[in-house]
């Protein structure tokens, strides 16, 4: 959040809406590169950081609707993404169906454990022990019903041959300030 | 994270540094209030991860339920003084009242955006005022727009009359603003053209056949609705439009043994879990609660399960009123009725309703059967729109009678209320006068003029429309919005340049040939309104950008600080009141801040619900700012009324509080009255109504599909807040998840019509019935509405109490009189009580005069003037129904349509379909679909009855998107 230039007169004077909104632009976008995720329609993009790339299952051992938890970031002590198969194409889902997906367990409105509520019948994570929340997994995450104010953060997926890698993540884990330390 | 418009998701966000500066305000939203912090620190002056580095002493990353996670739509960079700032809007994570621990809606959730950055899609807030020339709006000066504003004005009511003059404002947005408004109005201006956004008329209560009972509808506290056995709920499941009421209280509740009986339509998330957990779903067809809370009202007293302790102690067992149509002359009245009226019968709920006649018996025995050991259910009753603005005093009366007999209302955990809508807001400057109204209907008391029919009979000259959705609100029509737009922009007299005196010499000529000047201030572009009709918009102020007031659903009062600038030069509601107000040489607008008018305001409301007069005296005597002392208060603030006692300002925590007990009072304005422990009637018993179906079951009858037809109703979700201006229009998050309207259907309706999920669908309707006419003189107007011509209303000026009332207080008010009479005796049992206490038959005796118990009746003029419909015969009501109005010819047909995208879901019921009740980017108006007939008592709309005829045109782009919008269930358990 450094290096942030402002120009107060344009501010003052927001007349000159262009100006003002050049002059009010948050640093550090130069930091981050955007790309497409693969299977994704919309406007979605995907900030690749230098997240670790590591295996998490393979595509031959993978049982449609039986989700496998992991721990991504590695050394994270509280942070579990949920892997599934969904049976249906996904945004940002790989594989030959592009219907395989992973998410955090960690609800995005205060953080209650997801682990366990994935529902097959409509290929979504929730409701939250807590206060009831349903993310969408074939669509990014995206809240269904309930209070949370991001979708659930999205594993990047890659395959390569049989093995499954995860190499970033999509949105800010709940309870952190930064996925990476 | 903050400055952008597109919704890629960030996967970081800065933390508030130790220094960093804290505001508390609640959220701007919903009914419930949550409490807020706001976090704020210069830019570039980031806290850390590391407890020691950051404002919330943790370490990062922080566990379930810390309170303390900010996430990234949480954040932004406003300007504060012109200098750029982060906030960080979280709920507040120490707070033990309402949203406990900092929980929050994602509409709350999300405020932080709500922030102008002129970097987000907050970049076209209203910045200055601008005046349409030659069809396109060009920007001026305050002191230009308020000229034109005070000449056109004086003109109006000069050469047209007060009622020329017309106002249309929210009821809701802080009590600085509508005391400003309102005061400028009703008592400057006098006009009786006013009315607020949800309602055609000017005044009255929302929830009649509640009020005729003598309930305050907003009486309970929210850890009411936590605390019965079974909590019977009404129109509505609070999980999706008062979030944290369901999160907070009644998910508790559910969690701790509490059922929770829903009655709506259509089962979202709240209505499953509680259905999961040992509650029901009342699967009902709209519109026809009557007959359900009649059915269930006549179980219970058939089998003698009423609560007879609390009917004999607390129900007033003879009529308030002769000739009386809905009051029951006592209990054994109301169960000789009931026990014959054809429309409580069992069968016929079970028809109309669609509900089986098993499930409406098992309601009825959850809610009031005594258990084995003779000892009761505790049970309270919530309700909202589904259930008030459908039948709007049929179903107050209802669900308000069906309580009474259970034993709720007056108790902890034994209540009857609603839930609420938007925040209680109002704070009115004025009485409204009805001496300049033309209607009375015939028997009856004098009608507020109806604006809508008001401005389409030719009647307005000039309107302010001030931060509402006319064209698009409840009571919406085709025929409004063409009236509005012919009137206005598509008039063939418009100004060509921009001078001052060529525009109002044009607004006046305009007006001499019948149309009309109108004034939209908001705070965003709203279509079509201020984009394409208005001649004037202004732009407002609002929340976080001036220090504000109001209160929750529980009459809690908190300090909505301002910590950022407004864009440009946009000024809050009451300062462009009180700028237009002195140039129209009126008195009593003097205010040099919102403090001022929050302390001037408190001595026109001493006696009723929200009354903070209290506060005000003590912050007085400490010589200290009442906005101050009620900013200490933080996010806890007060319950109102606020009392003064043993020297300490304390809240009510409910109305009607049987088991309340105050202390010796402090202070000159002693705040006590008789309703704070019992009932707000006469005698401090209850009025037990008999809520008919023949005044409304008329207009069902027409109004239920025929043919290809579905039902049409509409309501809130919680990710969008009204018409969507602040989070579907313009929160990139919210967006992807709603980027369009929508129609959930049944599987069953869809198939027949070959609608699947993502379909873009018209929905019509060519047989909308209007309300029209009546305000011509005519014989028949005068005959069957009762109109009065205007130039005699001079004649019809009585002298109103209340205004001589808050005249006196106001004058007096460097000094504040006392009030005693508004207050009850303090510390002596009430003898009326005590005396009859058990007693069950005879009528009440006539209570004397007693100074130190005095009679309610005699002493606040606001109830006998304000808040009774009652008094009523049938014949009188039969006028005004709408096979009468039909047959007098005051009904038109209109026609109406609008776009959704298609979710098939089983959770809404075959037969009904449900939209989003207003969203000006959708295509089309929902609202105009339901027909703007007037509940003959209430004159309040019945906005949730519509009927249409569903057709697929095409897919929409959503079909097949993986990022925009989601069609799955809401209501997986």
């Amino acid at each position: 959040m450094s290096n942030i230039e402002i120009n107060t007169e344009s501010i003052k004077d927001s007349n000159h809406t262009c100006t003002s909104r050049r002059h009010f632009l948050l640093a550090g976008a130069s930091t981050i590169i955007l790309t497409t995720v693969p299977g994704i329609a919309g406007a979605m993009k995907l900030q690749v950081k230098d997240y670790p790339r590591i295996k998490i299952g393979s595509v031959s051992t993978l049982k449609q609707d039986e989700a496998v938890d992991f721990m991504y970031p590695p050394e994270n002590p509280v942070s579990t993404f949920v892997l599934v198969k969904l049976g249906e194409a996904a945004g940002g889902g790989v594989g030959k169906d592009k219907d395989i997906v992973a998410f955090s367990n960690l609800c995005t409105h205060m953080g209650g454990p997801l682990n366990g509520t994935y529902k097959p019948k409509h290929k979504a994570m929730g409701p939250c022990p807590l206060h009831l929340t349903t993310f969408d997994l074939s669509r990014h995450g995206m809240v269904i019903s309930g209070h949370a104010t991001e979708s659930l953060p999205q594993a990047r997926l890659e395959i390569v041959g049989d093995n499954i890698y995860v190499t970033g993540i999509m949105g800010l884990i709940y309870g952190h300030t930064s996925n990476i330390s | 994270m903050s400055n952008k418009s597109d919704s890629t998701p960030v996967d970081k966000v800065p933390l508030p540094p130790k220094d960093a500066e804290i505001f508390t305000t609640a959220c701007d939203y919903c009914i419930t209030g949550c409490g807020y912090k706001v976090y704020r620190w210069p830019v570039g002056k980031d806290g850390s991860a590391k407890a020691e580095n950051n404002i919330f002493e943790m370490d990062y990353p922080v566990a379930t339920l810390s309170g303390g996670w900010i996430s990234p739509t949480q954040h932004n960079i406003v300007s504060v003084n012109g200098k750029p700032h982060n906030i960080a809007i979280i709920g507040d994570r120490d707070t033990e009242v309402v949203n406990v621990g900092g929980d929050h809606s994602i509409r709350g959730g999300t405020i932080a955006q709500k922030c102008y950055n002129p970097d987000t899609l907050t970049h076209d807030r209203l910045k200055y005022p601008m005046i349409r020339i030659n069809g396109k709006l060009e920007r001026v000066s305050w002191d230009d727009a308020i000229d034109i504003m005070a000449e056109v004005s004086k003109y109006v009511i000069d050469t047209r009359g007060k009622s020329a003059w017309a106002m249309k404002m929210f009821s809701y947005q802080y009590w600085e603003n509508t005391h400003a408004l309102t005061k400028l109005a009703l008592r400057g201006i006098e006009t009786p053209a006013w009315a607020v956004h949800d309602q055609p008329t000017g005044h009255g209560p929302d929830t009649p056949g509640m009020s005729d009972a003598g309930i305050d509808n907003f009486s309970p506290a929210y850890e009411d609705w936590s605390a019965a056995d079974v909590l019977f709920v009404a129109g509505t499941d609070a999980f999706e439009s008062k979030t944290i009421i369901f999160n907070e209280w009644i998910l508790k509740g559910i969690n701790n043994g509490m059922k929770v009986i829903s009655v709506v339509p259509r089962k979202t998330a709240g209505v499953a879990y509680a259905e999961a957990n040992g509650g029901m779903y009342l699967e009902i067809n709209p519109g026809t609660d009557v007959l359900l809370l009649n059915a269930m009202a006549r179980i219970i007293v058939e089998n003698n399960w009423e609560d007879s302790e609390f009917v004999n102690k607390w129900i007033n067992n003879r009529t308030e009123r002769d000739k009386e149509v809905f009051q029951a002359d006592g209990f054994d009245d109301f169960k000789e009725w009931i026990t014959q009226y054809k429309y409580a019968e069992l069968d016929i709920a079970a028809e109309k309703t669609g509900i089986p006649a098993e499930q409406i018996f098992k309601a009825a025995e959850m809610i009031a059967k005594p258990k084995a050991d003779g000892s009761r259910p505790k049970t309270s009753f919530g309700f909202e729109k589904g259930l008030y603005w459908s039948n709007n005093y049929g179903n107050t009366a209802a669900i308000t009678a069906l309580g009474l007999i259970c034993g709720a209302g007056n108790r902890p955990g034994q209540v009857i209320g609603r839930f609420g809508g938007h925040q209680r807001g109002m704070m009115p400057g004025g009485q409204y006068p009805e001496a300049e109204a033309p209607e009375k209907f015939p028997g009856w008391k004098k009608q507020g003029i109806d604006l809508d029919r008001w401005v389409e009979e030719g009647k307005v000259g000039f309107v302010w429309v001030v931060g509402t959705t006319w064209t698009h609100a409840m009571v919406a029509s085709k025929r409004l919005s063409e009236t509005l737009k012919a009137l206005t922009s598509d008039h063939s007299i418009r100004p060509s340049k921009l001078n001052k005196e060529h525009i109002i010499e044009t607004y006046k000529r305009r007006i001499d040939r019948g149309g009309m000047v109108m004034v939209d201030q908001d705070i965003y572009p709203v279509k079509p309104i201020n984009t394409e009709f208005s001649d004037i918009v202004l732009p407002a102020a609002g929340w976080g950008e001036e220090d504000l007031t109001r209160a929750n659903g529980e009459r809690r009062i908190r300090l909505y600080s301002k910590f950022n600038d407004a864009p440009g030069e946009a000024k809050p509601d009451w300062k462009i009141a009180a700028m237009f107000a002195q140039r129209m040489g009126l008195s009593g607008f003097d205010w040099k801040d919102s403090n001022d008018v929050f302390e001037d305001a408190a001595f026109y409301n001493s006696g009723r619900r929200t009354s903070y007069v209290a506060l005000v005296e003590y912050a007085r005597s400490k010589g200290r700012r009442a906005h101050d002392v009620l900013r200490d208060m933080g996010t806890t603030g007060i319950q109102a009324p606020v009392r003064w006692e043993d020297g300490k300002l304390i809240g009510t925590k409910r109305l009607h509080d049987s088991t309340l007990k105050t202390g010796t009072p402090s202070g000159l304005t002693v705040i006590n009255p008789k309703w704070l422990r019992k009932f707000k009637t006469k005698t401090g018993r209850a009025n037990l109504l008999k809520a008919n179906w023949e005044m409304f079951g008329d207009y069902w009858e027409f109004m239920k599909p025929k043919g290809n037809e579905l039902w049409v109703t509409t309501g809130r979700i919680n990710e969008i807040w009204q018409s969507g201006f602040d989070d579907q229009m313009r929160r990139p998050y919210i967006r992807q998840r709603w980027p369009d309207n929508w129609l959930e259907i049944h599987p069953d309706d869809a198939k027949k019509r070959g609608i699947e999920s993502g379909d873009q669908l018209v929905i019509s309707s060519d047989r909308i019935p209007i309300e029209v006419g009546g305000y011509s003189n005519s014989d028949k107007d005068a005959k069957v509405r009762g109109v009065i011509p205007l130039q005699a209303s001079d004649d019809l000026v009585e002298q109103d109490p209340l205004q001589q009332l808050v005249d006196n207080e106001y004058r007096g008010a460097k000094g504040i009189h006392a009030r005693n009479t508004d207050n009850a005796d303090i510390t002596e049992p009430d003898p009326l009580l005590s005396f009859l206490g058990d007693q069950k038959t005879g009528p009440n005796p006539k209570e004397k005069d007693n100074p130190m118990n005095p009679d309610i009746e005699e002493l606040d003029p606001l109830m006998k003037n304000l808040e009774s419909a009652i008094g009523l015969g049938w014949e009188d009501v039969k006028h005004m129904t709408f096979s009468e109005m039909q047959k007098n010819g005051y009904v038109e047909y209109d026609s109406a349509s609008f776009e959704a995208v298609a979710i098939v879901t089983d959770a809404v019921k075959k037969g009904v379909t449900f939209t989003y009740f207003n969203m000006p980017s959708a295509k089309g108006i929902t609202n105009s679909l339901a027909g703007r007939i007037l509940d003959p008592i209430s004159q309040r709309p019945r906005y949730k009855i519509a009927r249409g005829i569903i057709k697929k045109v095409g897919e929409s782009k959503y079909k097949h998107s993986f990022s925009e919008m989601s069609f799955k269930s809401r209501s997986i358990t």
